[in-house]
């Protein structure tokens, strides 16, 4: 059987003495989307920073592609092939588009340019917007340049820290949208959300992390269940 | 009206520190900007250089300058290496003092390898003829004030190229940004650090050069006091984006140079009071930075 994607085995994560991540393992095969929703504070972004080395794993292991990442630098993991779209964008709002996904290249994986080639096929106001600066743009296409900026490093597995967070209702359709034919690349993508039932009927499986823990675990036919979805949540 | 009671030569002079102001100023912010550290011990890269040229100064003048150069940014890495890369995440006190002791303890090298041999004072020699003046528009202007404010310019324009168009210039610029997201991109910290602290070793070598034309006597404290001038200054301009700060080193520079103009010979004792009681008024007034518009001041570093 082939190496996982990525595998996350008994991973834990604290602060100081608090745990935020308890015993997490986690399996993602080429080219799924794993959707992981919980209310606030159950870990989720915690466990995102840990795969991507900005906070440290206490315990555990992280594999992408069944080598050890974990103790590695952030900087080493996005080289390796994971990409992050941190919540709230954090895009270069004095830069221009262009720069921005420029920025993406730094992983040094997107020197082939067809990172940028479906970043622009994804979101073609990327290319038409290329030369104005970033903070001009609206925050459904900060969100599609958050993304796009992920897609020109040609991630094999793209992480998404709540990507539809404070996006008007035809932006978040928009984003779900482009995460389908992000897969259709074959990239491994783990959704970090909040929009439970979107997350659902899209990911081929669904965690959901409660107090750091794993709860359950979800398929897209549960998505015309949301009294399960809920009593899930409500168990916190 | 003011500008107009001064003589042509105190003007061109005021430029020409400030230029020398200018490119201290760029040194201090590349570090800061990546960084988060106001370097105290700058001004000791910058002596480290004047002695490096005072005993160099029987070589070719080439040779010199070279060596000045080369010593500057190997103190300026070997000082990101042992003592700033081990603090790095450290609170900014913590990193403020640490370089106040750097630059304490550098000054004190300085003392013990100054042995006053009838070596030094004679920093290139070659370059003293600088110091005479030309006539422009009917008044004395020296030539290393034309000099300083060329390279000052020269150097400002390559920096600002070297930061818009190319890729480490770009790492370099979104690092000062957010760090922490450059990071999760794939921008390499080391990399981009050491790029910014060689530019800042290189810029303190050619104000080093700059400096020693006009005085080639070369002591421990050193441009000691012209640093503390410029950090003052890149605050008043604003520490938070290169070209604030470069402006703050120039506008600092600009107005001693000025005030020492206006003052008579005799209160020049009074420049320093003159200056920071300024500097008060200004950061009372705009405690952001006095080029800083519509932007909080730095200190957040997510």
């Amino acid at each position: 059987m082939a190496d996982p994607a990525l595998e996350l085995d008994g991973l834990e994560v604290r602060y100081g003495s608090v745990p935020a991540v308890r015993g997490l393992t986690l399996r993602l095969d080429e080219g799924e989307i794993v959707g992981l929703i919980g209310p606030n504070g159950a870990g989720k972004s915690t466990t995102l920073h840990a795969i991507m080395g900005a906070v440290p794993a206490h315990a555990g292991e992280i594999r992408l592609q069944g080598r050890s990442i974990r103790k590695r630098s952030p900087e080493a993991i996005a080289h390796a092939g994971v990409a992050l779209v941190p919540e709230g964008r954090r895009i270069f709002s004095e830069f221009t588009v262009e720069e921005n996904l420029k920025l993406g290249q730094a992983a040094g994986r997107g020197r082939r340019s067809g990172g940028l080639i479906l970043a622009y096929d994804l979101f073609p106001m990327l290319k038409e917007y290329r030369r104005r600066q970033a903070g001009f743009l609206s925050g459904g296409q900060q969100q599609q340049l958050a993304i796009g900026r992920a897609l020109v490093a040609e991630p094999e597995v793209l992480l998404l820290d709540e990507p539809s967070l404070g996006l008007a209702p035809l932006a978040v359709d928009s984003v779900f949208e482009a995460l389908r034919g992000i897969r259709e690349q074959g990239v491994t993508i783990l959704l970090v959300e909040q929009r439970a039932l979107h997350t659902v009927a899209l990911a081929d499986r669904t965690h959901v992390l409660v107090g750091g823990e794993l709860r359950l675990t979800l398929s897209p036919a549960d998505a015309h269940h949301p009294d399960k979805i809920v009593s899930a949540y409500l168990s916190s | 009206m003011i500008l107009a009671a001064l003589d042509f030569q105190t003007f061109s002079d005021a430029i020409g520190l400030g230029a020398i102001y200018a490119l201290m100023a760029v040194g201090i912010g590349l570090v800061f900007g990546v960084l988060r550290l106001v370097n105290f011990a700058y001004g000791q890269l910058i002596m480290a250089g004047a002695y490096t040229l005072a005993y160099t100064s029987s070589w070719p003048t080439w040779a010199s300058i070279a060596t000045c150069f080369a010593v500057v940014v190997a103190l300026s890495l070997t000082m990101d290496l042992v003592v700033f890369r081990p603090l790095r995440g450290q609170s900014p006190a913590v990193m403020l003092v640490t370089t106040f002791a750097i630059a304490f303890l550098l000054q004190s090298v300085a003392l013990i390898v100054d042995i006053r041999d009838g070596t030094l004072g004679q920093v290139t020699a070659a370059l003293t003829f600088l110091n005479e003046p030309v006539k422009i528009f009917g008044g004395d202007v020296r030539k290393i004030t034309l000099v300083s404010i060329a390279i000052a310019v020269g150097a400002l324009v390559l920096l600002a190229l070297l930061l818009a168009k190319t890729t480490i210039g770009l790492h370099t610029r979104a690092a000062a940004q957010d760090f922490r997201t450059a990071r999760l991109l794939g921008v390499r910290a080391n990399r981009v650090i050491a790029f910014a602290v060689v530019l800042s070793g290189l810029l303190a070598a050619t104000v080093a050069l700059m400096m020693t034309v006009t005085l080639p006597f070369v002591t421990p404290d050193f441009a000691l006091r012209d640093t503390i001038v410029v950090l003052v200054g890149v605050v008043v301009g604003g520490i938070d984006r290169l070209w604030t700060a470069t402006l703050g080193g120039f506008t600092i520079g600009f107005v001693s140079g000025v005030l020492n103009g206006l003052l008579p010979t005799d209160k020049t004792v009074y420049l320093p009071s003159a200056v920071f009681t300024l500097v008060i008024i200004v950061l009372l007034l705009r405690p952001a930075g006095l080029f800083n518009w519509g932007r909080h001041a730095a200190g957040e570093r997510v």
